[in-house]
């Protein structure tokens, strides 16, 4: 059970870790694309990069389904239910 | 040879008073009241087996984004502005007549079908009306169609991205958007109001930026980034990405259809250059069967079945929704392809801006500048945003769709648990699918009649559109089979759905013959043409076989009925 956590821990911190180094380098791409009026070679390859980050790592740091929204499907299907009975 | 009576606005106004009449008459009154009878108060699948992966209840307007983003990829764009080799008058008749009669008809009956066989594909849902043979045959060509469809799209997204590079940099920058909004939405708990606001302003900030510094990479590298991209984005869950990016693509779409409708109509601009009718085009071929063979999704398309059937049946919140998502989405795609093919019809400079998808591009910008004073360079990049929004989202649903077929098609091997726990798999699903489509969409072609190496969209959209189109003819005529023999509906709604549905049939499987015998494998010889010809070969001698299923079924349900 322990060893559950601290591996979902893990994934969570990675799926952090992901999420905010791929902002910061989309973020670093806008910034170059900004001063130099475009965005080519090594900065084009480092925005591309930082978006598949910033696509994979939310789903790491929060996972399949946030807790929000299983809770609210639950009382919604419950209500459903009830109106249908 | 000119038709300078007809303008911008007469062809724009006439489609929306088509569209409201239909939506209204045909769509409302006949479909859902008295032939699919759907139901407000029976639970949907989005509810009853929610898993917050592929089943999650989404709001009407939502689920409209997503769904109308997913099945307007390139479609509705590049089909009509190629097929423009044929003139506007054909483009815009097999448009409105195929959306009316056959693309709205299909989309929704697909949806309500899977809606009320749990969430499940068109395939499943064939077994269950047809056989489980016809489920096995029609879920192999389904899974041939996707192949070929995300070949041509990842073809045509790096092609668009090398040229409008803006498009590139809006692409990249939507993502994080998407994801913003979505944890806005679902675990800040902002209404859908606040969000959209932030949505559209932070979207326009994202348009200006673009406008100005556009992203540049090689076309191969595209292909590349951008399998890679539709692979992820295939597997990981719709709530936080999806749905809301999905959502922002609306807006999109929205906007340019405003901006588009207002310049064409403000610009009153006769159509003087542009081609009425041509008959026969000497690469391309007699405009019938070819018109319906290259417009695609503009009139109608099997791949909105999938999509129908396949995330947007898992995401219904209430069947009464069914219509604006399913018949509404259709329209709107089609009032799509009414724009494209009257900015290029008005636009029309021979020898300038002619069919193509840079025709349209040019076309579009040159109809915002004309109409609404914008710069003629805003338009075109617009026209690109739209146009590569849609492809990506259409790319990413394509894959996740084939690897919920895929796994589907495992089912037999089931009792081998580690074989199936491998192949099942979502990721290796969605890997299987992605390198196929990569292999197909990755080598350019060598074009004999231009004498020069085009990008492989140009040659396999053809094969994307026929297969595209037959999946519809088949996919309709499941659904046909649903209101005959399980909803029990009288004859004259059922032939609703079989009438267009053979039409098409005998239409699109001669468009395909003359695509394999005639255009391509005799002049091309390439890797990709190859593919595509032995997936066009074995899915026509699929195809015949549905048939014979299909045919032996209606004979069943008539002797029970009888």
């Amino acid at each position: 059970m322990t060893t559950v956590t601290q591996v979902e821990r893990g994934r969570r911190y990675f799926g952090m870790a992901l999420t905010i180094i791929g902002a910061i380098l989309v973020a670093y791409a806008i910034a170059i694309g900004g001063l130099t009026g475009s965005i080519v070679s090594a900065t084009a390859y480092v925005a591309t990069i930082g978006w598949l980050c910033v696509m994979i790592g939310p789903w790491l740091w929060y996972g399949e389904v946030p807790r929000t929204v299983l809770e609210r499907v639950r009382a919604e299907v419950a209500r459903l239910k009830r109106a249908e009975r | 040879m000119g038709f300078t009576i007809v303008n911008s606005a007469l062809l724009v106004i006439l489609a929306i008073i088509i569209y409201v009449v239909c939506y209204v008459l045909y769509g409302r009154k006949l479909l859902e009241r008295r032939v699919v009878r759907a139901d407000p108060t029976r639970l949907t699948p989005a509810w009853t087996r929610f898993d917050g992966i592929d089943y999650v209840p989404a709001n009407k307007y939502v689920l409209y984004g997503h769904h109308f983003a997913s099945i307007a990829g390139a479609g509705p764009i590049v089909g009509p502005a190629i097929a423009m080799v044929y003139g506007w008058l054909p483009c815009l008749i097999w448009i409105w007549f195929g959306n009316v009669f056959i693309g709205a008809v299909h989309d929704y009956l697909a949806l309500m079908a899977s809606v009320r066989y749990d969430g499940m594909s068109i395939a499943y849902i064939t077994e269950k009306i047809i056989s489980k043979r016809a489920r096995y045959i029609f879920a192999i060509y389904i899974y041939f169609t996707l192949i070929l469809i995300a070949a041509a799209f990842l073809s045509v997204c790096a092609t668009v991205f090398v040229n409008v590079p803006g498009t590139a940099t809006q692409e990249i920058l939507f993502i994080p958007l998407g994801l913003l909004l979505g944890m806005l939405l679902y675990r800040v708990g902002l209404s859908i109001r606040t969000t959209t606001i932030i949505g559209y302003v932070l979207l326009w900030a994202i348009v200006i930026y673009a406008y100005f510094i556009p992203l540049k990479l090689p076309y191969e590298t595209w292909i590349i980034v951008m399998t890679i991209y539709a692979f992820l984005a295939s597997w990981l869950p719709v709530w936080y990405l999806l749905q809301p990016r999905d959502f922002i693509q609306m807006l999109i779409l929205w906007t340019g259809l405003i901006f588009g409708t207002a310049a064409l109509i403000a610009g009153f601009k006769p159509i003087e250059q542009a081609p009425v009718l041509t008959l026969v085009h000497p690469m391309r071929g007699p405009f019938w069967p070819c018109v319906p063979l290259y417009i695609a999704c503009g009139a109608l398309s099997g791949f909105h079945s999938l999509v129908s059937s396949g995330t947007s049946s898992k995401q219904l919140a209430n069947e009464l929704d069914a219509l604006l998502v399913g018949y509404g989405g259709m329209f709107s795609e089609g009032y799509l392809s009414t724009i494209v093919v009257t900015s290029m019809a008005a636009f029309w400079v021979t020898g300038k801006i002619e069919a193509g998808l840079g025709g349209f591009l040019k076309a579009y910008g040159l109809a915002l500048q004309y109409g609404l004073g914008l710069p003629a360079a805003f338009g075109t990049l617009w026209a690109g945003i739209w146009l590569t929004s849609f492809v990506t989202t259409t790319l990413d649903t394509d894959l996740r769709l084939a690897r919920y077929i895929w796994v589907e098609l495992m089912e037999p091997i089931k009792k081998y648990a580690t074989a199936y726990k491998v192949l099942a798999n979502r990721v290796v699903a969605s890997l299987i699918a992605a390198l196929l489509s990569f292999a197909l969409g990755y080598p350019k072609i060598y074009e004999p009649t231009l004498k020069a190496w085009v990008p492989a969209y140009k040659v396999l959209w053809g094969a994307f559109g026929g297969m595209n189109q037959l999946l519809a003819s088949l996919a309709l005529i499941t659904t046909a089979t649903w209101i005959y023999g399980v909803l029990r509906a009288p004859r004259g709604p059922s032939l609703l759905a079989f009438v267009p549905a053979f039409f098409l049939w005998i239409t699109v499987t001669g468009a395909l013959i003359w695509w394999l015998g005639w255009f391509a494998p005799p002049r091309i010889a390439s890797p990709s043409v190859v593919g595509a010809a032995i997936i066009i070969g074995i899915s026509l001698a699929l195809n015949f076989a549905l048939l014979g299923e299909v045919i032996a079924s209606i004979r069943r349900y008539r002797k029970l009925s009888s």
